[in-house]
């Protein structure tokens, strides 16, 4: 395996009295994409939360031996390690180009920008094809289409995603795992990808956990995890 | 009655011109923070006697400048000394902004009196009676007005074409996303903060030119930015202007046809218009505040 580029040691997160995450730890290597499954409340969003900066908590984040907790959330950003919501938080009344302009909005490097730029429309064509449509009235795979493109104009090291095929039809779902397939294998990109929809992890992690309330169950390859007779009965299922 | 109507459109587009300086400041920091800065109108009114001080002794191009600076400085100073630590809670924010502006109101009672304090931009007026129009503007009123548009024209470039100013914009539609994408939320307030106060020291600078510097001078715009912020839709620039010139109109048009004492009777109708049926404002969709 190659080099951790981030490291989730011990994590906990309380909101009030409930303990949201119990000891959770994870160990990411650079240029694999990371799957994170289970179900709806178990604590895959609060984890990425804790790890972009927005909710408190106990143990270390480790980015690129860097340790997170005195880091803020913009210059976690800045630094490589970008994170798309599961609300995807656009700027609504942003045009497709605005928003992905905002994306690079801390960079300097015009002609890098400008790079990403194009490799974001080659990437997602139907962003191309609406780069003066307003954010707010596209559909939701074009929206989500966006949120990744606006976090790849960040230039990102490490990509969070949470739940990105939530909701959308079979067609996009595949656009996207495609999309994140290519970035990985001609980017090195790093993905931490947190999903409900057990199968579209299983088909492009490398490896993966499974997490229920609050706590890791299970870690392991995806071929592992492909094996693995509780994830098919509870997690893939036979449609 | 054709001399009425090209006075109107004269005088109405004049002072719109300073209405809508009046109120973008007000509108972007209610758009960006979600704050309502009572003390918008003492910070109009300490332009007003910051220049009417310097103007006695240095001439006014030099005046006008530090003007500008000196209460861009001053709104930022009441941002980072007091605003930022109750901005969390709107009717401490409220309270807090309304106290500095009453004690303002105070310190230039103690320090000028209540006699108005008279200064000059420009001098001078146009007669305009030969082409059939029954007014003799000023020539600060047209100052005024070129101020208005170039101080909008300055705003609109950096806020669309900069990454910079594009970021307060994003701020004020997403705070989370504008975090996602490495914004700096207490930096896009600091400047907020600075442009609102330029913005209100040039208002200040055209209001005590044409009428003086009186000590309750802020009440009028700060009741005038309310309304052209309701009308135009919270948080939206473009609404602002739009909406500054239609109360600068309506107020122009009761002047010319109803009578002086009626100025702002129309302008309060439509108000209250806006207010049951359209709450939202003219562009009020740009505000999306979290």
């Amino acid at each position: 395996m190659t080099d951790a580029i981030l490291e989730i040691d011990d994590l906990d997160v309380y909101y009030g009295k409930s303990h949201a995450l119990k000891g959770v730890s994870l160990s990411i290597g650079e240029g694999e994409i990371y799957g994170v499954i289970g179900p709806n409340g178990a604590g895959k969003t609060t984890m990425l939360n804790a790890i972009a900066g927005f909710v408190d908590y106990d143990g270390t984040v480790r980015y690129d031996g860097t340790d997170l907790a005195a880091v803020r959330p913009q210059r976690i950003v800045r630094d490589g390690l970008v994170y798309c919501t599961e609300d995807r938080d656009l700027f609504p009344y942003f045009s497709v180009h605005e928003n992905l302009l905002m994306g690079a909005q801390f960079r300097d490097d015009r002609d890098g920008v400008r790079a990403d730029l194009d490799m974001v429309y080659e990437l997602f064509p139907r962003l191309d094809e609406r780069r003066e449509q307003e954010a707010e009235t596209m559909s939701g795979g074009e929206q989500q289409m966006l949120a990744v493109g606006r976090a790849l104009m960040s230039g990102p090291d490490v990509l969070m995603l949470d739940e990105p095929t939530l909701g959308l039809a079979p067609v996009i779902i595949q656009d996207i795992g495609a999309a994140l397939e290519t970035l990985q294998a001609q980017t090195g990109l790093t993905i931490l990808l947190a999903e409900q929809n057990a199968t579209f992890a299983l088909t492009h992690a490398d490896r993966l956990s499974l997490i229920e309330t609050g706590e890791i169950e299970l870690s392991g390859t995806h071929g592992e995890f492909h094996d693995n007779e509780y994830v098919r009965e509870a997690y893939v299922g036979v449609h | 009655m054709l001399g009425d109507i090209a006075t109107l459109v004269l005088q109405g587009t004049m002072i719109s011109a300073v209405y809508a300086l009046i109120a973008i400041g007000f509108t972007m920091i209610f758009g960006v923070g979600g704050t309502l800065n009572l003390a918008h109108g003492a910070l109009i009114m300490s332009g007003a006697y910051v220049f009417g001080v310097l103007a006695q002794g240095a001439h006014p191009a030099v005046a006008f400048p530090i003007t500008i600076l000196v209460v861009a400085l001053l709104s930022w100073g009441l941002y980072q000394i007091l605003v930022r630590w109750v901005e969390e809670n709107v009717v401490i924010t409220f309270l807090a902004t309304v106290i500095v502006a009453v004690a303002a109101t105070e310190v230039i009672l103690i320090r000028f009196g209540s006699s108005p304090l008279g200064m000059t931009l420009v001098s001078g007026a146009v007669n305009l009676e030969p082409y059939g129009i029954n007014a003799r503007p000023r020539i600060v009123q047209f100052v005024g007005f070129v101020i208005s548009w170039v101080a909008i024209g300055l705003l609109w470039y950096y806020i669309t074409k900069t990454d910079d100013g594009r970021s307060i914009l994003a701020a004020s539609m997403s705070e989370r996303g504008a975090q996602l994408t490495g914004v700096d939320l207490h930096s896009v307030r600091s400047k907020t903060w600075l442009i609102a106060g330029a913005l209100a020291g040039a208002a200040g600078i055209i209001l005590g030119s044409t009428g003086g510097a009186t000590p309750l001078m802020w009440l009028n715009p700060l009741a005038l930015a309310f309304m052209i912020v309701v009308i135009g839709g919270i948080g939206s620039i473009k609404g602002s202007v739009v909406a500054a010139y239609v109360i600068g109109f309506l107020e122009q048009f009761t002047v010319t046809f109803v009578g002086h004492g009626f100025r702002g009777i129309l302008s309060l109708v439509v108000l209250v218009v806006f207010l049951l049926f359209m709450p939202q404002g003219l562009y009020g969709r740009e505000f999306a505040h979290d």
